[in-house]
């Protein structure tokens, strides 16, 4: 309840292919991996939204389409 | 050691004092009616695990900073008598550390057996790439996630997010795991607290209630009120109003947490000087504490009021330095309060409490010996010492704790006096050192009585543990002189790799001078070369491909064996690529290159924190004289043993595999170490 | 016969709001031909005008425009440099302004317009512009078709005659630099950063 984590559920074939993958990559954990996965993924997303945001304000003052 | 500010408010979490009460009544609880569930299932887990184990429990005794020359040569002459039977009864051999050779670095490869690449921990701090500033490597504070705005209070709903970046999983937690208990006192790197099967004190990086790695107070009545820093730890001198024989002033406290401006709380004293039988008395939030001259007093404990029914505990001690001729007096950092922390620097929260009520108020602080007092001359050595010391008591009275009551499974405690102590006073042991240039060696034999009072340590160690325990004395790297400066950010301006804004000279932290549109690389931090690269630093030009892969060459061809244009003498023995030195899914987060300093080098005080102060080698004349953020090659640590070990050459990553084998339990696939024991 | 060799192409750059127009009024009145639709007119934010060309704007679609260009200064902002083909030689001049002060011009250009710009805190859009704008400038300083000078918004209005001096220099071509200095009219320039 006043935890800063969340449970996320996947498919346990799923699960057994990433935890194949973790091991191969030196993490661990099946869990350090999909962790640093989606922190890395989240950091690239925001990237894209951000650049969006520069569009939005360029595109307001006139100087793009 | 040059550290970021460590998050907003420090981290602190208040939810509330009804609600902690609340939590603290309902987990306990629900600890006592489940209890006999637990202790069942752990005393049959615990059995069938230890049923595989070679021994019962294992003692780690780690002394931060041992180095191996000078253990050899005390072990010579006699001085080491308790390490000389360890040697006799089992074994002592040199163990091969990190690059590059830090606490942080070493103790993180030590608890995961993996190399940086693996645990993401390189130096004390990383640095921003998109604002090339630096922040503390091992931990991230964040916001709370909720909040409520009520008048001029903004009250924290959830607790600010702090998060341990240091990655991979302890030993310890894969023997909790396996049902073994674990004892882990004051490992670096185990802030904020790991969970798992066991008891667990934080070390290294636990900040002050100011969220720096440690501010001390200095009082006086003259002078002018400063900051001094070094990166954002240092002091404060605050200037004291006198009354008669009255002397008025105030403790510096946290940023309310629940203010929105973040105001500074403050706790006002007063001391009263001449006191029948006293020198002075400290009248702080109505306890009276008498100080005598040159002596520390005891832990003070008071609280900070946030707002009605929440405050913030903290705790320091006084040193009254001066009386008639000007009031001076000294403060430690003021620190959590073990017995009411206000945020987590133990596992379970309540064993710091308890070590508290057990054994008295200790030093919380994770860098607890006040290095930058001595650094200011604020502390003399002896008061610095005597500091260390007292710390180092605390310390091994939480170990004995520990020994009395952890029969089965693995106790490990670190103890910092080694390092702190070495780094203040390597100069009294070599008479050439510029820092001692001008004045006497008085401490000529300060160095050597630590090593004695580490061995009395050992020997007690010894005594205490039983025919069925392993005993392991450790350091997590060595020691060598720090004489002389490398200011990497120069060399780097000098032969065109960085580039300055026009006209400017850079006096300022944290590469703020640069001009990024033309600067290839730069230094921040005590080991590494980052390449300014485009798409991962915010301003980078440097292509990460074949450009980034000449450039890395190129500079660490120039470097390695760069000599010192006055001494003669070769001031980097080699610099290598982080591909080079990690392997792992976290080598992005490394330098791009890895700085390997001869003996009696390291990188400059300025160019650690980013500045460019003109000149490429300069002398060390900082109290700070011994270090060893060098090659590693040239300060491995110390393993002693109480049992025979493989002789093949030992790596700081080996002693897990090798305490999960005497254990008996198996090694999971992503240490790298091998275990020490012989073939059975 | 030899062919005349053509001149290159003068471009402005830089991100909105920190002296592009003026730097174009500049370049007009010093000699050089401006090409330009005079779409968007001259109003509060831009009292002397915009010089733009809309075209600009599809450059990617259609680069057609280019052909009339040759010799020519026109305004193309630094995100749309990586458009422009790379068969062809241009001067670029790149407008430097400190970022408060374009952010806050920015902002009362998009308050007067009524349009809607980002939504996300100025300090980070700051930080993404800087960004952007580095990355392009060194795309701009790899590549062979493109020669860069950077002017300081701040320089031209202290000195408008050295400023005049160096782009004149930079182009290699016999400006007017008195009419180019005039045209620097101080008074026009509000939305300093204190």
């Amino acid at each position: 309840m006043f935890s800063n984590n969340v449970k996320i559920r996947v498919k346990r074939t799923l699960h057994e292919r990433l935890a194949r993958i973790a091991e191969v990559g030196g993490y661990s954990s099946v869990d350090e991996f999909i962790v640093h996965v989606l922190e890395k993924e989240a950091g690239r997303l925001d990237a894209s939204q951000d650049d969006a945001e520069v569009e939005k304000q360029l595109r307001g003052l006139g100087y793009i389409e | 050691m040059p550290f970021s500010y460590i998050g907003p408010g420090a981290g602190i979490a208040l939810v509330g004092s009804f609600l902690v009460v609340l939590l603290t009544f309902l987990t306990a609880l629900l600890t006592i009616f489940t209890w006999p569930v637990r202790r069942v299932w752990r005393m049959l887990r615990g059995q069938r695990a230890l049923r595989h184990a070679r021994v019962q429990r294992v003692v780690v005794l780690g002394l931060d900073g041992l180095e191996p020359t000078l253990v050899d040569q005390y072990l010579e002459q006699g001085q080491l008598p308790n390490l000389a039977k360890l040697r006799e009864q089992g074994c002592y051999q040199r163990l091969g550390t990190t690059w590059p050779p830090l606490s942080p670095v070493a103790w993180s490869s030590f608890a995961t057996g993996t190399n940086p690449g693996k645990h993401n921990i390189y130096d004390f701090i990383a640095r921003n790439p998109e604002t090339y500033l630096p922040a503390i490597s091992s931990v991230r504070i964040g916001k709370p996630r909720r909040t409520l705005r009520l008048g001029r209070f903004v009250l924290p709903l959830s607790k600010p997010e702090m998060t341990l970046l240091r990655k991979s999983k302890p030993f310890w937690s894969v023997l909790g795991d396996a049902g073994i208990f674990s004892a882990v006192l004051r490992v670096p790197i185990t802030f904020p607290p790991d969970r798992f099967h066991g008891v667990q004190l934080s070390a290294m990086c636990v900040p002050d209630l100011l969220g720096t790695q440690g501010t001390f107070l200095y009082y006086s009545e003259g002078g002018t009120a400063e900051r001094t820093k070094e990166g954002d730890a240092g002091g404060d001198h605050i200037i004291v109003e006198r009354d008669g024989n009255v002397i008025r002033s105030f403790l510096r406290g946290p940023a309310n947490p629940l203010d929105q401006d973040q105001a500074e709380l403050r706790i006002p004293f007063t001391v009263v000087e001449g006191v029948r039988g006293t020198d002075a008395i400290l009248k702080v939030k109505g306890q009276q504490v008498p100080l005598e001259l040159n002596k520390y007093s005891p832990w003070v404990r008071f609280s900070y009021r946030a707002a009605p029914g929440v405050s913030i505990r903290g705790i320091a001690r006084f040193l009254l330095k001066r009386l008639h001729g000007g009031f001076e007096m000294y403060s430690t950092p003021v620190q959590i309060d073990p017995d009411r922390p206000v945020m987590p620097i133990s596992h379970p929260a309540v064993y710091s409490n308890y070590l508290a009520r057990q054994l008295g108020t200790f030093s919380t602080l994770g860098l607890a010996e006040d290095t930058w007092s001595l650094s200011e001359g604020v502390l003399s050595e002896d008061a610095f010492l005597q500091q260390a010391y007292d710390i180092h008591e605390e310390r091994i009275a939480m170990f004995r704790d520990a020994l009395g009551t952890v029969r089965r499974g693995l106790v490990v405690c670190v103890f910092d006096a080694p390092d702190r102590i070495q780094h203040m006073f390597w100069k009294f042991l070599d008479d050439d050192h510029p820092a001692l240039r001008g004045r006497d060696n008085t401490h000529r034999h300060t160095i050597a009585n630590m090593y004695t009072h580490m061995d009395d340590l050992v020997g007690e160690t010894m005594r205490r543990i039983g025919p069925d325990d392993t005993l392991l004395v450790m350091s997590d790297h060595g020691f060598k002189p720090f004489r002389r400066c490398v200011d990497l950010n120069t060399w780097l301006l000098e032969q065109g790799y960085l580039a300055l804004h026009e006209g400017r000279r850079s006096e300022q932290n944290y590469l703020r001078e640069v001009d990024w549109s033309r600067t290839r690389a730069y230094v921040l931090g005590l080991a590494g070369i980052y390449v300014n690269q485009a798409g991962r630093e915010s301003q980078g030009i440097v292509d990460a491909g074949r450009e980034k892969l000449e450039l890395v060459a190129e500079i660490s061809a120039a470097l390695s064996g760069l000599v010192d244009t006055e001494t003669g003498q070769i001031a980097i023995r080699e610099v290598i690529p982080s591909s080079q030195a990690y392997d792992g899914p976290y080598v992005d987060a490394a330098p791009d290159m890895v700085v390997g300093y001869c003996g009696g080098y390291r990188v400059s005080w300025d160019s650690a924190v980013g500045k460019v102060s003109g000149q490429v080698f300069t002398d060390n004349v900082k109290a700070w004289s011994g270090d060893h953020c060098i090659h590693p090659d040239l300060v491995p640590g110390v393993l002693f043993s109480n049992r025979k070990l493989d002789q093949r050459p030992a790596d700081i990553r080996d002693l897990a595999p090798t305490i999960l084998d005497l254990l008996g339990v198996g090694k999971p696939g992503y240490m790298e170490g091998e275990s020490l024991l012989p073939e059975r | 016969m030899n062919e005349a060799v053509e001149l290159p192409i003068v471009i402005v750059s830089g991100l909105p709001r920190s002296g592009t127009s003026l730097m174009m009024q500049m370049l007009q009145r010093g000699g050089i031909s401006v090409l330009t639709d005079g779409i968007r007119q001259a109003d509060e934010d831009n009292p002397r005008g915009y010089f733009e060309l809309e075209a600009v704007k599809r450059t990617k679609q259609d680069a057609t425009w280019l052909d009339q260009a040759a010799g020519m200064a026109v305004k193309v902002i630094y995100r749309l440099l990586h458009d422009l083909p790379t068969d062809l030689h241009y001067q670029v001049i790149l407008m430097r302004r400190p970022m408060a002060e374009v952010l806050a011009s920015q902002s009362a250009m998009l308050s007067r317009t009524g349009n809607e710009g980002a939504s996300i805190p100025p300090a980070r859009l700051g930080e993404l512009f800087s960004s952007q704008l580095a990355d392009v400038v060194r795309y701009l300083r790899q590549q062979p078709q493109f020669d860069v000078l950077e002017v300081n918004h701040r320089d031209v209005l202290d000195d408008p005659l050295v400023a005049a001096k160096s782009v004149a220099q930079f182009l290699r071509r016999p400006l007017d630099l008195q009419a180019m200095a005039n045209a620097v009219d101080t008074s026009l320039y509000r939305r300093q950063s204190e």
